[in-house]
Formats: structure tokens, sequence, C-alpha cells
């Protein structure tokens, strides 16, 4: 991408495939933007940018991560905001106006992709959607090799997704990064097995499951494909079972980590940045960067191989930009003072240097206040 | 295979998730060379020790998850085959409710919880997933349990989940409640009124015979009320 198509791209309001654009160019534009930061505020994109070439912004680039809980401002319900993207645009971009920070993850919820697959899922009026359990789509070892490829252009719940996409690229423009998201096979599968049946599966028929997991990554590429069309300059792969809630580190390499990687390079392929949110317990951060080699990992809890968060910057902080970690509950319960002060800590440790966001560990809890949300973006604007 | 070999093996075949081993130890198992509940025990014992493995990482969740099936595949062969209902002592006091809050399917972690303390000599009752606020009460009523254990992975179902604890407390005020999952820890789990709070499957145990011992001791500490 030469400096013309750059300019480009940005007078269009979108911003530029960053691998796309030189090493070196993206590196001055960063220390540009961190030297600048010193006296003047940055835009986010600038502020994000830095931050995710490891350099100090202005001040820590922060999301809450409000996805469904943005409903709550437009007064949508979960299966208007699950259901039409149009509804959630608005929700999202009303979130992200009333709130700020500089990040939106689009998520509209995980049942995305596995009701397009054929699993039959209940859309609560005051709850996130989810899979009907009682009439799981793979009922027995047998159907994961009944899983069939799917047309993309007919499926439904995923083109409305990619409308999400196109919709809030637009409509926020150069005011934040805005990126697309993917659950991972191995939690589409779950979806349309059941985590426990699934688990046990991994171990009793890999080969099985393996298959399965090359079927519905077949579509999942031409999803990942259409995102990146939008114009999101990244796209999150949820890789949830690459943790000690999920699978062993040996088995998550041997069954979904290719499939990840394939996901992974489609992403890069077409110039965008790619990240990984895992909210798991104990989550491996060595497996799933050798298999997706990420820009950047969201995580809310310690990977397996640190015992806190100093060792966990010490060790990662260079090579990825860690974007993290208030707890759920203490969203769900603290006070925004407390929320404040857990944000200065985690400020504090991982900061340094850049390669960090301010985020919650998982999505804003959807039915509580935003409260919390105000705070979250507060305390990167306090503490920085 | 006989006496404490049998025992020993029963051990094993739960500790290495091994069902067809299983099969074939209680092929024509009646109860008269080991008892029933020695046998229970052992399943038991094998449990323990798979908990322990799952507590140092040396397993995961899926093998740990075949464990229980195999201690499963056991408990029913011995009921068959032995009429064994459950093991015994304190059954009363040693009954739990379990089940997922209104809201919320997901189910695993609740199905693990369940399983280890079965294992750990508790008779559960599982009401499932998705489980209405009367279906728990019901449960209690029928059961006369001296602890709920209430479950949700997601912040959705939490303000069902205040609800049934509640009314338990309302209706059923020496029931001991026990909460898990994602989106509580133990500040939320006292702001919600419970009793205890189980981080885990491996700490679940523990947790519920804290409880239970502070039922015991609640009783033998309460005042003996006066006749007429």
């Amino acid at each position: 991408m030469n400096l013309f198509q750059i300019v480009q791209a940005l007078r269009q309001g979108k911003i530029p495939p960053v691998r796309e654009i030189p090493e070196p160019l993206v590196d001055a534009v960063a220390a540009a933007a961190s030297l600048r930061g010193r006296w003047t505020p940055l835009s986010s994109v600038e502020r994000v940018l830095a931050a995710f070439r490891h350099k100090e912004p202005d001040r820590v680039p922060v999301t809450p991560v409000l996805c469904s809980g943005a409903r709550q401002i437009t007064g949508i319900s979960f299966p208007e905001f699950a259901l039409d993207a149009e509804k959630a645009a608005e929700a999202y971009v009303a979130g992200f106006d009333l709130v700020g920070g500089d990040v939106l993850v689009l998520l509209l919820d995980l049942s995305v992709e596995a009701a397009d697959f054929g699993q039959k899922i209940l859309y609560p009026e005051n709850s996130t959607p989810r899979p009907d359990h009682s009439d799981p789509c793979v009922k027995t070892v047998e159907d994961y090799g009944r899983i069939r490829p799917i047309d993309f252009s007919q499926a439904r719940r995923m083109q409305e997704f990619v409308k999400l996409c196109r919709l809030v690229v637009k409509r926020v423009g150069l005011r934040g990064l805005v990126t697309g998201f993917v659950f991972g096979p191995l939690g589409v599968l779950s979806m349309m097995r059941g985590a426990e049946a699934l688990f046990k599966d991994c171990v009793l028929y890999p080969a099985e499951v393996r298959k399965a997991c090359e079927t519905i990554t077949g579509v999942l590429l031409e999803f990942v494909q259409a995102q990146a069309e939008t114009g999101v300059p990244a796209i999150v792969i949820d890789t949830l079972y690459a943790s000690r809630n999920g699978l062993s580190k040996e088995l998550w390499e041997a069954i979904e980590g290719p499939f990840a990687r394939e996901i992974s390079r489609k992403i890069k392929e077409n110039g965008l940045l790619v990240g990984v949110h895992n909210c798991g317990h104990d989550l491996y951060f060595d497996a799933q960067i050798r298999s997706m080699e990420p820009e950047v990992i969201s995580f809310a809890h310690l990977p397996d191989d640190c015992v806190s968060e100093r060792e966990l910057k010490e060790k990662y902080g260079d090579s990825v930009t860690l974007i993290g970690s208030i707890p759920t509950p203490l969203l769900v319960q603290g006070t925004p003072r407390e929320v404040m002060e857990a944000c200065a800590r985690q400020i504090e440790v991982f900061a340094k240097g850049g390669g960090y966001v301010l985020a919650p560990g998982c999505e804003y809890p959807p039915n509580i206040p935003l409260t919390n949300a105000f705070a979250l973006v507060r305390a990167a604007e306090k503490y920085s | 295979m006989k006496g404490k070999d049998l025992l020993l093996a029963l051990e094993e075949a739960v500790f290495n998730r091994d069902s067809a081993s299983l099969e074939s130890l209680l092929a024509g198992f009646d109860g008269s060379d080991v008892g029933p509940s020695e046998a229970i025990r052992a399943l038991a014992k094998g449990m323990d020790r798979v908990r322990g493995r799952l507590r140092d990482r040396e397993i995961s969740i899926p093998e740990f998850l075949l464990s229980i099936d195999v201690f499963r595949q056991g408990l029913r062969r011995i009921a068959r085959d032995a009429c064994e209902e459950e093991p015994g002592e304190d059954r009363e006091t040693r009954t739990v409710v379990i089940g997922v809050v209104e809201g919320d399917t997901h189910d695993m972690g609740k199905n693990i919880v369940a399983a280890v303390l079965e294992a750990s000599g508790y008779r559960v009752v599982d009401v499932g997933r998705d489980v209405p606020r009367d279906v728990f009460l019901s449960a209690l009523k029928e059961t006369k349990a001296s602890i709920l254990a209430l479950s949700t992975m997601m912040s959705t179902p939490l303000e069902n989940m205040r609800e049934v604890i509640q009314w338990t407390r309302r209706l059923y005020p020496d029931v001991k409640i026990l909460v898990g999952g994602a989106p509580l820890d133990e500040r939320i789990a006292a702001a919600l009124g419970a009793d205890g709070y189980a981080e885990s499957a491996v700490t679940a145990p523990e947790e519920a015979s804290r409880l239970v011992g502070k039922t015991r001791r609640a009783a033998k500490a309460a005042p003996v009320p006066k006749a007429g």
C-alpha cells in the first residue's frame, strides 16, 4: 500500500489495513504520535496505533467492550440486538458516543455461526441468545461427519453481523478502531453439540471432531473475508477452549490450533490485525501465539505460565498488545470507585512501554447499569 | 477378583477413566464379597484422586469428565445389581439440591460439581439447568436437603439467583446456600445472600463440608426448647 492509497483510505474515513503499510512507516507514525501525545491529546486511532506498536500514547487506550449492554441506551431487546444489524449498529454507536472509549469490539453473541449451521437458537427477551440444548444439532459422534458447508450468502446471522461491521465502520469512521469477531470452530461446535459432550469427544474421537472443525472453518474463512471487506482494521478470534476451562494445551493445539492458524492467516492476508479473546482461566498464551501469531490478546485471567500480572507483562508484553482485564464480578458488584482503583492498579502494571489497552476481561455484563463502564473510561483518562 | 483387590481395581478404573475395565470388574457383582457401600467408597476414592490431579493441573476438564462417567457408571451398576440406594450415614443432613438458575443453560460446571459432591458422600438431587425458582423450592421441600447449590455462568441471571436465595432464606432458613460460576466471587456470593462460594469443582466438597459443619455446630449450639 503506497502513501496515496493510505491517504485515500483515510479520506474515506477508513483505517487502512495496517499490515499492508510498510512497517517502518507504521513505526514512524506511532513514534510521532507517542511524541506528540506528551503535549496534546491524541485521536483514538493514533492512541491505539501507538499502543499496538508498543509506544506510550498520551494515555492508555480503553474500551468498555460494551456490546449487548449498549442496547440499554437505545431501549431495544436482546433479540432485536441479535437479529437486526441496523438496531445493533445504532446501539453500538450510541454506546460509543455516550460512554466513550477508543476501540469498539463488535460482537452480537456466541450463537451467530452455530445458528447458520442449523443449530436451533433460543432468543429470550432479557438475556443473551443461546442454543436450545434440548435439541442439539450434533446429537451423536456420527453427526460430526454430517455437518456440511453452508452457502455463506444465505447465512442469515453471519450476514447480519457483516452488515453490522459495515454500518459501524461507516458511522464511527476515524473516531475509533472497530474490530470484527469470529468464534473459533470448537466454540461453534460446542454450541451445536454441548460443551460437555464435545470435550469428551475431543479425547475419545479427535478425528471426527477435527473433521467437523475443518468443515466449519471453511465457512468461517468466508465470514472473516466478508468482515475484512467492510473496512474493520482488526478481527478478534475467540478461542475459549485454549484454557484450563477447556482442553489440555496439547489437545487444543492438536484439534483447534491448526484451524485457528488458518483463520488468522486469512485475516492477515487482508492486511488486518489479529486479536485473540479468551476469558478462560489459565489460558494458553504460548500455544495461542504459536498458532495464530496475534498482535493482540484480550484476557480475563492470568495465563497458565504466569503467576502474576507483572510476570505476564514481562513475559508477553513485548510481543503482543494486552487487552484487559477488569474482572466481571467487580463490574457487577463493585462501586465505580473500586472499579477505578482496579483500573489504576492495572495501568500501573501494564501501561509502561505501550502494548496495553484497558478493558474488562470479557464483554461488559449486558444487564447491569452502565456506571462502571463510565468508571473504566474515566480511569483511563485519570490514571494514565 | 475379590476383596481388597477388587476395591483397588474399582478405584483404579475411575482414576484411569477405564469404562471397559469397570464393566468387567462389576460383571456379576452382587455385594456378597465386597459390600455395595465399600464398592461405592472405592469408586469415590478414585474420584477424589482424580480431583487431586485436576487441582494439581495434571489433567484437564475432558479427562475429569470421563472419570465422572466411569464413576457414575459404577454407581448405577452397583445400585442395579446389589440394590444399593445410597451411602447411608448422615443422609438427611447431607442432601444437596443443585441446579443452574433460570436464564442459563451452561451446566457443565454444575454437572461436575454434582459428581464430586456425590463422590464425597453427599446425596445429590440435580434439578437441571435453566431452573425456575419454584422447582428449587419444591426440591428443597421434598428432599429436606441441607444444602442448596446454585450455579450460573452468565451475569444476566444473577437477579434470578438472588431471588431463589431470598425465597430459600424465607421458607427454609436452615438450608445452607452454596453458589458458583464465572460471574461470581466471594463478595458477590455474600451480597446475594449465599453462605458459601465454590470457586471450582476442586474446592466445592470442602466448601460444602464447611457449610454442613456450620449447620451441625449451629444445631448443637442451639438451646433445646422446653416442653410446655
